[in-house]
């Protein structure tokens, strides 16, 4: 578990990708997907939850996914987003980049200079 | 028909997401969320106000991220503004000296477009900012009703009136809650915040002497209000025969309690706006019995007679088991 919770920011940048990967397991609501976010990572990451609903209609505006209004768990009104087949390609080339960067961090960070 | 509008009508059919959701939308999705934190914490133990702190926190600025989402919004609308003008732009200057000739006047109608554009831009940024102070978002109310032993009591219609002044304007709405075996009820997102309001609770249950109880936050910074807490004492039983002028005994009368000041001088309300919920008929013979009134209290109830104006009538309770007789009135209620 993090100790230093100042430094539990989310990557830059990574917000929109993790959206993605979490509805692919199928439409959610803001709510259900911060729930998600901070179960999946095991309460890592400290984000205000505000935070997804810029990103969330920036990513609708961008066709990746759909919005529409459906009782929650609770009977309540809520606003459900489902990944497109736009969103399904972005996320599997976002995904790929990330683990080609991750290789790459991980190349550097377990160099070992010639003879030592 | 100019480019532009061609334009537009071929993109707004082509982007379904084109259309920025109202600003309703976005705040009632945030509203959304903020409430199952809310609740979230509450089921974990907190109290309403730690439960509220903690969601706010959580959450962060909902003011701010509701700007963000229209910022998004509006973004987005003027980028395919802009698209269609460079679109028209690209279209003249393919289309020859057939267009040439009005070339100039589209250009103008175009840039007309985008400049108004850009001020519905402004615009908007100034409402969002005007009803940064409006979307705080609208708190419970919440209380309990007691009896005299300090005992809860279920099945009590809780009547509230909240009054408002949204843009200056003065605006009154009633709302109705029960409460449950705890004693206890809650009218969801129903005060608001940071905005003047005033509230009205009244309590009433057959058998129970009614209460009410008046609250205003018309100064800043507008206090939250309290857990509304009202202890009922066992009321006197009065029966009220209505009479018409003469003075034949009216069945099937309406009668709802109005006020009733008690000895201390204490007055009671329920608003006639409220007061469906608590409505009597009067029998075959006229007579209504009405357990919400208490020995000693000048009482006011509002009388209609099929098929006539609301009215209304005074009496003194005096005693337990009192017969009071409602005769025909010209007094027509306001």
């Amino acid at each position: 578990m993090p100790t230093d919770k100042s430094r539990n920011a989310m990557p830059q940048g990574s917000l929109d990708m993790l959206i993605l990967q979490t509805l692919q397991m199928g439409p959610q609501h803001g709510y259900g997907i911060a729930r998600h976010l901070h179960a999946a990572s095991n309460a890592f990451f400290q984000v205000e939850e505000g935070s997804l609903y810029p990103a969330l209609h920036r990513l609708e505006q961008r066709g990746l996914i759909t919005a529409e209004w459906g009782p929650s768990e609770a009977n309540r009104k809520a606003k459900f987003y489902t990944l497109t087949t736009a969103g399904k390609k972005s996320l599997k080339a976002q995904a790929t980049a990330w683990q080609e960067m991750q290789q790459a961090i991980a190349g550097i960070m377990n160099f070992q200079p010639a003879g030592t | 028909m100019s480019w532009i509008d061609v334009w537009n009508r071929v993109v707004h059919r082509a982007t379904p997401h084109s259309t920025a959701a109202s600003g309703d939308d976005v705040r009632k999705e945030l509203m959304f969320h903020f409430r199952e934190l809310v609740h979230e914490k509450l089921a974990e133990g907190l109290s309403f106000d730690e439960a509220w702190e903690r969601s706010e926190h959580q959450f962060g600025p909902l003011h701010r991220y509701e700007n963000e989402c229209h910022a998004v919004r509006m973004e987005q609308r003027l980028t395919w503004r802009m698209s269609g003008v460079l679109a028209v732009l690209v279209i003249l200057a393919c289309c020859g000296w057939s267009l040439v000739e009005n070339r100039e006047v589209r250009l103008s109608d175009d840039l007309r477009l985008l400049r108004e554009d850009l001020v519905a831009v402004r615009s908007a940024q100034t409402q969002i900012v005007a009803q940064t102070n409006r979307i705080a978002g609208d708190r419970d109310l919440t209380g309990v009703v007691r009896d005299s032993d300090r005992q809860p009591l279920p099945d009590v219609k809780v009547l509230v009136i909240l009054k408002t002044w949204p843009d200056g304007e003065y605006h009154q709405e009633a709302f109705t809650a029960t409460t449950g075996s705890d004693g206890q009820f809650t009218l969801p997102a129903l005060v608001p915040v940071g905005r003047r309001y005033a509230i009205q609770v009244a309590a009433l249950k057959d058998g129970f002497a009614f209460r009410s109880v008046y609250h205003r936050k018309l100064e800043r910074p507008f206090e939250m209000l309290e857990p509304i807490a009202l202890r009922l004492e066992p009321a006197s039983h009065v029966t009220l025969v209505v009479r018409d002028e003469q003075g034949v005994p009216v069945p099937n009368a309406h009668v709802i309690p109005s006020a009733r000041t008690a000895l201390d001088g204490e007055e009671h309300l329920i608003y006639f706006q409220a007061a469906d919920p608590v409505q009597y008929t009067t029998d075959a013979e006229g007579r209504v019995r009405m357990n919400c009134f208490l020995a000693g209290d000048q009482a006011r109830v509002c009388l209609q007679l099929p098929g006539d104006d609301w009215n209304s009538r005074e009496f003194e309770v005096s005693s337990d088991n009192q017969v009071v007789e409602l005769a025909s009135s010209e007094v027509t209620m306001k």
